[in-house]
């Protein structure tokens, strides 16, 4: 099996101006929960809902994690409205480590595990966005064995 | 080997300034080499006491970092913090003020680096619920540390290093430090207040929001927070009763840290783990490196040019005390001080060993221990505890540059050295 036959059918793709908000609503209407930011037809990065969490999450709150017991219902709310706004460029990760549409499934798999990554974009041999892999299509590649 | 050992050291010294290397790495080598060609025998490097690696001060700061470590993870920092900003009801310059004092008090009494790594989250997170900018609190949080470190034999690693090679207890430290540091924590704090508090306003309802903090929640372990304030409590009695029961204060801190990790629950191998051991290995490279220089003599000649600059008598040492706090005090602003302690010890112990008179060589060692921990808040490199509390201004968002904090501590650090001048001469030489 090869990475192309693996392809998510509907990646959610968006551009950097894109803010979380936005992000947030489509992520709550896909299956997927990783998304990939273009610039033309390269892949620039990827923001998945743990960058979102993670942002959420204030730095003094992330380094001291017992700091978040102490506070008052209503923090998560109070901390999402901050960062609602906020375009994807911020938070995203920069996109170096894509797999080929011709890698094999165990090549694949063994990128997830080295990168220990959800989600992995996919190019062509001109280096275009060609889509998107999970780790999930494992599981129904497993279940055909 | 006399210009072999120069060589050594002053490339390690470049090196350190040059913040190209990490410290540890090139005091390491440089010891290394020192025992490598000789310079230090191997067994003068491990047992010596004059020249050696001075286990005092290993195994003091091995027992502390582990005291403190236990300490920390029953959440009493974070809780004494909170409740210094809710006690205050939220007023920015109350907040302020309390802080510095806590962590003038903590630093004296634990360590500086720790104190502000621990309080930092705090104030970042103070800073949020009232939107005001954290840094004025960071900062001032990061002078205090060095100023109330100054008090006591283990606030600040310069006055561990002195003590161990002069022999002065912790009330030594406390009564020739303490009262001066009392006086420069109130001009502190006025300062303080002058510089950043003034234009600090908050709104009623973020006060509303920070007094909805449950302090109490931060105590993640009361059992374990009890045990270790009794056994920080029962070893600052060690400290305090030493010259009565002349038990050497490494042997006090690490019997307090061993005993708190035996008591509490924390596991053997993460508490050790949590021991800076590149701290350690940074002074233990120190020790070999300046033992090279000892052992070789540069350290005498140094210590007699000094000798011959400052001109000091058995009758009086006036003129090299005072010298002695504005020179460390420029030096351990642009250079980490400990090296420059390490440096500066073995030369005073020679001039103490010159004049014939340890008494009239006193006042140098506290001229020594002022200059070079007021010293470290002239600028961003002067105290680790600078770092620290700059690296979390820039992760709260608010860059603060080089000379911003040059700006900010530079004139505390005149006032609090000029102070330390009077004072070194009128209870010493007047």
């Amino acid at each position: 099996m090869k990475v192309k036959d693996l392809l998510e059918p509907n990646p959610i793709l968006v551009n950097e101006e894109c803010t979380m908000g936005e992000l947030s609503k489509k992520f709550q209407e896909s299956e997927l929960k990783t998304a990939i930011i273009l610039d033309g037809k390269k892949v620039k990065g990827m923001v998945s809902i743990h960058d979102i969490l993670a942002n959420i999450v204030p730095y003094h709150i992330r380094i001291d994690p017992k700091l978040a017991d102490a506070m008052p219902d209503g923090y998560f709310e109070k901390n999402y409205k901050k960062v609602k706004e906020m375009p994807v460029s911020e938070i995203m990760t920069l996109t170096t480590d894509c797999l080929h549409l011709e890698d094999t499934a165990i090549s694949a798999v063994s990128q997830f595990i080295e990168k220990r990554r959800r989600a992995l974009p996919v190019v062509d041999d001109e280096g275009n966005f060609a889509g998107l892999i999970t780790r999930v299509v494992f599981l129904k590649l497993m279940a055909e064995v | 080997m006399y210009w072999l050992s120069i060589v050594l050291f002053v490339i390690a010294y470049a090196l350190i300034l040059s913040e190209k290397i990490d410290k540890t790495k090139v005091t390491m080598l440089g010891g290394c080499l020192m025992l490598a060609f000789q310079v230090l025998e191997q067994h003068e490097a491990f047992y010596s006491e004059r020249l050696g690696i001075d286990h005092n001060v290993i195994f003091l700061l091995i027992g502390m970092m582990l005291l403190v470590y236990i300490t920390s993870q029953s959440g009493v920092f974070e809780f004494v913090a909170i409740q210094a900003a809710q006690k205050a009801k939220g007023n920015p310059q109350v907040i302020l003020f309390s802080l510095a004092i806590l962590t003038a008090i903590s630093s004296a009494l634990l360590d500086n680096v720790t104190t502000v790594l621990l309080l930092s989250p705090v104030i970042l997170l103070i800073g949020d619920e009232l939107e005001i900018s954290p840094v004025p609190f960071l900062i001032s949080c990061a002078l205090a540390s060095n100023i109330g470190g100054t008090a006591t034999l283990i606030g600040d690693p310069p006055n561990i290093m002195i003590a161990s090679k002069t022999n002065f207890s912790f009330m030594d430290f406390l009564v020739n430090l303490g009262p001066l540091v009392v006086l420069l924590m109130v001009i502190f704090v006025a300062y303080s207040h002058f510089v950043f508090g003034r234009k600090m306003k908050v709104k009623e309802e973020n006060v509303e929001r920070l007094m909805l903090i449950n302090s109490y929640k931060l105590i993640r372990n009361k059992p374990l927070m009890y045990k270790s304030l009794a056994v920080l409590f029962v070893t600052l009695v060690g400290f305090l009763t030493h010259s009565i029961t002349h038990i050497e204060p490494a042997t006090i801190a690490l019997t307090g840290g061993i005993f708190l990790l035996f008591i509490s629950k924390e596991d053997a191998h993460v508490a050790f783990e949590k021991i800076e051991w590149h701290t350690i290995f940074f002074f233990i490279g120190l020790f070999l490196m300046v033992g090279g220089l000892v052992k070789t003599g540069v350290v005498e000649d140094l210590s007699r040019l000094v000798v011959t600059t400052t001109n000091p008598t058995a009758e009086s040492t006036v003129f090299t005390g005072l010298v002695l706090i504005w020179f460390s005090g420029i030096a351990s602003a642009v250079v980490d001080n400990i090296p420059y302690v390490a440096t500066m010890i073995p030369i005073i112990a020679n001039i103490s060993d010159q004049l014939g008179n340890p008494e009239v060589v006193e006042p140098l060692w506290w001229s020594l221990a002022l200059g070079a921990c007021l010293g470290g808040n002239g600028s961003p490199v002067g105290a680790s505890a600078n770092v620290i509390a700059l690296g979390f201004c820039a992760k709260s968002g608010s860059k603060v540059s080089f000379l911003e904090f040059v700006k900010l501590g530079m004139p505390i650090t005149i006032i609090t050295l000029a102070m330390a001048t009077g004072y070194v001469y009128l209870r010493y030489y007047s």
